[in-house]
């Protein structure tokens, strides 16, 4: 008796997802049939809220109704695999590049891939943070030791500036007053040093800094990398910076040892 | 879990929740939205479980599926359960994933004998899992399967019987679907047996009017209605004082508000029923 029940749930889903608004399962009465929408609507509807939530400067950026059109498009190619949508819309970003009507706004892909970053940092394991007078007691040796990023550290590069975009579009950030547009930058850093999620705008040879140590590069790779993006990069601000960013839980003895 | 009222827990509410510590008998989540690797949620609901009972009240684990359980999730729901001790625990009759896509929304159960079997199997599995009794939830109807071989009251009594689960009643999803489906709400809320009943839900519902047809949603995203409070204190009357949550999940208020609602329900609990040993 499970195949034909297996089998009506199975025409129900479908009739879920098919993108003809008038879509209905078989052998439902007209009054059944009318009703039905409203499933297909909430259906629709949590898979778009979901996004709103995870992209509120994307949101920004478009306008409401637009970004309601467009998570509208991708909800209906992408429905949640998981039993949670805390992390639904893993491929937002790639479809928000290749969603033509926004194409004015070169950078939105980008600021979407911050705002997945931000998504992932938030839910990320819990990890002791690397102290930064812990890292300063190693002395001579912190520059081949081996930093075991935090679970919630994410970089993400863009040739805009999209750490300074993200702040002036999220409501948690203030506005800043002027939006001062880093000439050349190179990317951001997203960390979770307490239990809430900073955003970091990274000049290039910052952001060749913390990429090389996030790859597992030791600092002195991480400085050659750095120096050659910037004539006077200087480490120790750099360094200090990316410590009190919580970037990093610990310090391992072997390359990728916790990492 | 005290017979007391308890509220639907919203991250919106934490700061106040967790540093007013205001007087609320307990509080209620879905654990879907704390199935994360860590961060704040989860800092967040420690917080308020250290202060408050809790309870955990599930939207992905399908059991009026068709399909077998999905075991990662019933994991999952089990390392939650195991590390936050809840007081209750509860699902829904309906559906919500098919063939590996998870709809987040309440779909409606079969109330045919087929569907019987597949959510007691499904409900003996969960209990297996989780190594204790849960509780199921009535759903709101918007129309009636063709399918159906019994009435919802007939199939989630019998559901209880063969499984050793418990009732979850929802006095608004009663409310709701009377009104869009044409059952009778005083009968449906008059043939719960009361030994059965480990916990009640009360919410808001919102009306829909759609090419001519009025239709109430249960959108938990209003005060609870008038109606549903004359339900309540039939059911509580008949039955006796039971957990009883307020949800308000969309266009969510102010704490003060939402607090108001929990301390009506309180105040009925007092004034219609003796107090009776847990």
């Amino acid at each position: 008796m499970s195949a034909p029940l297996a089998a009506r749930q199975a025409d129900f889903a479908a009739a879920l997802r098919d993108p003809s608004p008038d879509a209905v399962p078989d052998g439902f009465s007209e009054a059944a049939a009318r009703r039905f929408r409203v499933y297909r609507n909430n259906v629709r509807v949590a898979l778009i809220e979901a996004l709103a939530a995870a992209y509120p400067a994307v949101s920004r950026l478009v306008g409401e109704p637009f970004f309601h059109r467009m998570a509208g498009v991708y909800a209906a190619e992408e429905p949640s695999r998981e039993r949670t949508l805390n992390l639904y819309g893993e491929n937002f970003a790639d479809f928000v590049a290749g969603f033509a009507p926004a194409g004015e706004l070169p950078y939105l892909a980008d600021i979407a891939r911050l705002e997945r970053a931000v998504l992932e940092a938030r839910h990320a394991a819990d990890a002791p943070v690397l102290d930064p007078a812990a890292a300063a007691a190693l002395g001579s040796r912190l520059a081949s030791a081996w930093l075991i990023p935090h679970p919630a550290t994410r970089l993400v590069r863009s040739e805009y500036p999209v750490a300074e975009i993200w702040h002036a579009n999220t409501a948690e950030a203030p506005t800043p007053d002027d939006l001062v547009l880093t000439a050349g930058a190179a990317g951001a850093l997203v960390s979770r040093p307490a239990l809430s999620v900073s955003v970091q705008a990274l000049a290039p040879g910052r952001c060749a800094f913390a990429e090389t140590l996030l790859d597992g590069g030791d600092p002195a790779a991480a400085h050659a990398a750095a120096a050659s993006r910037e004539e006077d990069f200087d480490v120790i601000p750099a360094f200090r910076d990316l410590l009190a960013a919580g970037a990093f839980a610990g310090v391992a003895n072997e390359p990728g040892e916790g990492g | 879990m005290p017979a007391r009222a308890g509220v639907g827990f919203k991250g919106e509410h934490a700061e106040t929740v967790c540093g007013d510590r205001p007087d609320v008998g307990w509080f209620e989540v879905h654990p879907e939205n704390y199935m994360v690797a860590g961060g704040p949620r989860l800092a967040v609901l420690e917080e308020l479980r250290g202060n408050y009972p809790l309870s955990l009240h599930g939207v992905g684990l399908s059991l009026g599926g068709a399909e077998r359980l999905d075991s990662d999730h019933l994991r999952a729901f089990r390392e939650l359960a195991d590390r936050f001790e809840p007081g209750l625990i509860s699902e829904h009759i309906a559906w919500s994933a098919h063939g590996g896509m998870w709809f987040a929304d309440l779909l409606p159960p079969s109330l045919s004998r087929a569907g019987l079997d597949r959510i007691c199997d499904n409900i003996d599995e969960t209990q297996e899992a989780l190594g204790r009794a849960i509780l199921i939830e009535n759903p709101a109807n918007y129309l009636v399967l063709p399918d159906r071989d019994m009435d919802e009251v007939a199939f989630i009594v019998e559901t209880a019987r063969r499984t050793g689960c418990g009732l979850l009643v929802d006095v608004n999803n009663i409310y709701v679907s009377a009104e869009n489906v044409g059952i009778d709400a005083d009968a449906y809320i008059d043939a719960v047996p009361a030994d059965l009943i480990g916990e009640i839900h009360l919410a808001g519902f919102t009306v829909d009017e759609h090419a001519g047809e009025r239709l109430l949603i249960d959108s938990h995203g209003a005060a609870v209605d008038a109606a549903v409070w004359r339900l309540y204190d039939r059911l509580i009357a008949r039955v006796g004082p039971r957990p009883t949550l307020v949800e308000w999940d969309k266009d969510i208020p102010d704490w003060d508000v939402l607090h108001a609602e929990a301390v009506e329900a309180e105040s009925r609990l007092a004034r219609l029923a003796e107090p009776v040993p847990a």
